[in-house]
């Protein structure tokens, strides 16, 4: 009953596209009741209510009101776009109770404040240590979406994996105004495709509405090419659907990640062979939502 | 009004054909181009290309999710990369001469972006995709501006369809809110400017063939056959008997 309020009172009215274009957003213009004085007679000599001037809302305004669980900017160094979402997550809890742990992916992030990180951590311990200690991880590498909740238990937050996640899932944790962990297949903007799934990438979704055009999603992700990205739900939709394999880890099992000499696969790395030098991550990966909550524990 | 009579003056389809293919990405980190009989490969994560029987040596920041692209000249001899000074920005487009060794930069700029090239005529044909909260796209010959967007681009290496055409792929109407839309392949005539889209597609890789445009990618073939104003047939038809 709260998420359907929280959903409903979020909506936007479908908004006229040619306002759109023109760098503005005009909400629906609204006639007043027939009782209010303000009335206009038209050329065929009947009154009516004249036409109340628009609300402008711009781009970034619309943003601002979707975004149930904001996340502030991460920017990832490396290929740890999994272990700075969670970043992002941990300092979107952070921001509203000091309590709840925050930490720097890795020593390098120390000298990008306001890029890197946002906040000072309150452990001295790094995400992208713990999730090698737990065998999740070479580099930061993140294919299974289960071992990101784990590396979120481990600094104490409480974390679940939904898994065959549908697009109403991820709703209802946005409704619950918890920001939602998410992998899609990305293209070179930064923006989801299904380019036959084999660039997998993490980015934090932050809320949704509605537009003339149907529902779009707002995200933001380690890459920090836009501020917040404003993705078509249907297009995500079909973007982490398509999560099928990964060639990173080369053919799985053989301890060897090709390009990294002297770097062995993580011990809990279990993705299956998919032949031709890759590994399937669809069910590690795809159609998963890792919703991460405080849970009320101290990160010791 | 001008362009709308150039456009339609421009070349028209007359056969689209769709066909499903299976497409395998190159390695992670990996851009290949061909051109002139010959293959390029542009390795990021080695930070080597490789043209047949010379590699050269070149340093680059990009994520190697996102390598760029690689334009070959028509000759063979030369080719275009994307080097990045930083993970998804400050690109630059940098020229390898494969007989020198010679690498020069053509085009650059500092931000969030990409930036991919190809040649045309005596010229090159530069496409700058600047990120950020406005992101705008920019395809430019010679320094000269051909076509702009505000919104995101698909990453494409223009194709000549003759002296004064090229092909590209382009999203025409960027939504106003994700940026983004479906993409077209499209006739851009370069003195002008005007364009013609001939048909959706998915992919952005391009082959000219006369008449004939083929655009692979995304598991899809699209082969669309061109008659040119005042031409009865493609060039590829059957003579009338």
């Amino acid at each position: 009953m709260y998420a359907t309020n929280r959903a409903t009172r979020r909506k936007f009215e479908p908004m006229p596209v040619e306002r759109l274009r023109s760098g503005t957003i005009a909400s629906p213009a609204v006639t007043r009741p027939p009782a209010a004085p303000d009335l206009t007679v038209a050329p065929d000599g009947m009154t009516r209510s004249r036409v109340v001037a628009p609300t402008r809302l711009t781009r970034t305004a619309i943003i601002d009101r979707a975004k149930t669980a904001p996340v502030p900017q991460r920017v990832q160094i490396g290929p740890t776009c999994g272990l700075y979402a969670l970043g992002m997550v941990m300092d979107h809890w952070h921001e509203r109770d000091a309590k709840n742990a925050t930490a720097l992916v890795q020593d390098a992030d120390r000298s990008g404040r306001g890029v890197q990180y946002r906040f000072d951590p309150t452990t001295d311990e790094r995400i992208l240590d713990a999730a090698k200690a737990l065998g999740f991880t070479a580099l930061g590498e993140m294919f299974t979406a289960r071992q990101l909740a784990s590396t979120a238990e481990h600094f104490g937050y409480a974390a679940t994996t939904h898994e065959d996640a549908t697009l109403e899932d991820l709703y209802r944790v946005l409704d619950a105004g918890h920001p939602a962990i998410v992998a899609f297949d990305v293209d070179y903007n930064g923006n989801p495709t299904d380019n036959g799934g084999h660039r997998a990438h993490y980015a934090v979704i932050q809320g949704y509405f509605d537009d003339a055009s149907g529902r779009r999603l707002v995200a933001r992700h380690g890459w920090g090419v836009q501020k917040d990205h404003v993705w078509d739900a249907e297009a995500f939709d079909r973007s982490w659907k398509a999560l099928r394999t990964t060639e990173f880890y080369g053919r799985p099992g053989d301890d060897v990640i090709p390009g990294h000499p002297g770097l062995k696969e993580p011990s809990a790395m279990t993705l299956p062979d998919a032949g031709g030098g890759r590994a399937h991550i669809a069910e590690s990966l795809a159609t998963k939502i890792v919703e991460v909550v405080p849970s009320g524990r101290a990160f010791a | 009004m001008v362009l709308e009579r150039l456009a339609a003056a421009l070349p028209t389809p007359v056969e689209v054909t769709r066909e499903a293919i299976a497409s395998a990405p190159p390695p992670r980190g990996v851009a290949v181009g061909f051109g002139g009989g010959v293959e390029v490969r542009w390795d990021v994560s080695a930070q080597t290309v490789s043209f047949p029987g010379i590699e050269v040596r070149q340093e680059a920041a990009q994520d190697p999710v996102t390598p760029g692209l690689v334009g070959v000249h028509p000759s063979g001899r030369r080719a275009l990369v994307m080097a990045c000074r930083s993970a998804h920005g400050d690109p630059q487009l940098v020229e390898i001469d494969r007989t020198s060794g010679a690498v020069s930069v053509k085009a650059a700029f500092d931000g969030p972006g990409w930036i991919v090239g190809g040649y045309f005529a005596n010229g090159l044909l530069v496409a700058e995709q600047r990120l950020g909260d406005t992101p705008r796209h920019r395809l430019h010959y010679n320094g000269r501006t051909v076509f702009e967007r505000v919104g995101f681009q698909p990453p494409c290496v223009p194709a000549a369809f003759d002296r004064d055409i090229f092909v590209t792929v382009a999203t025409l109407a960027p939504d106003p809110l994700t940026h983004s839309g479906p993409t077209e392949v499209c006739l851009v005539h370069l003195p002008s400017g005007a364009v013609r889209a001939l048909a959706p597609v998915r992919g952005t890789r391009i082959t000219v063939d006369g008449d004939v445009v083929i655009v692979d990618g995304r598991d899809e073939r699209v082969t669309i056959t061109l008659r040119r104003r005042g031409s009865r047939r493609s060039s590829r038809s059957k003579p009338a008997s």
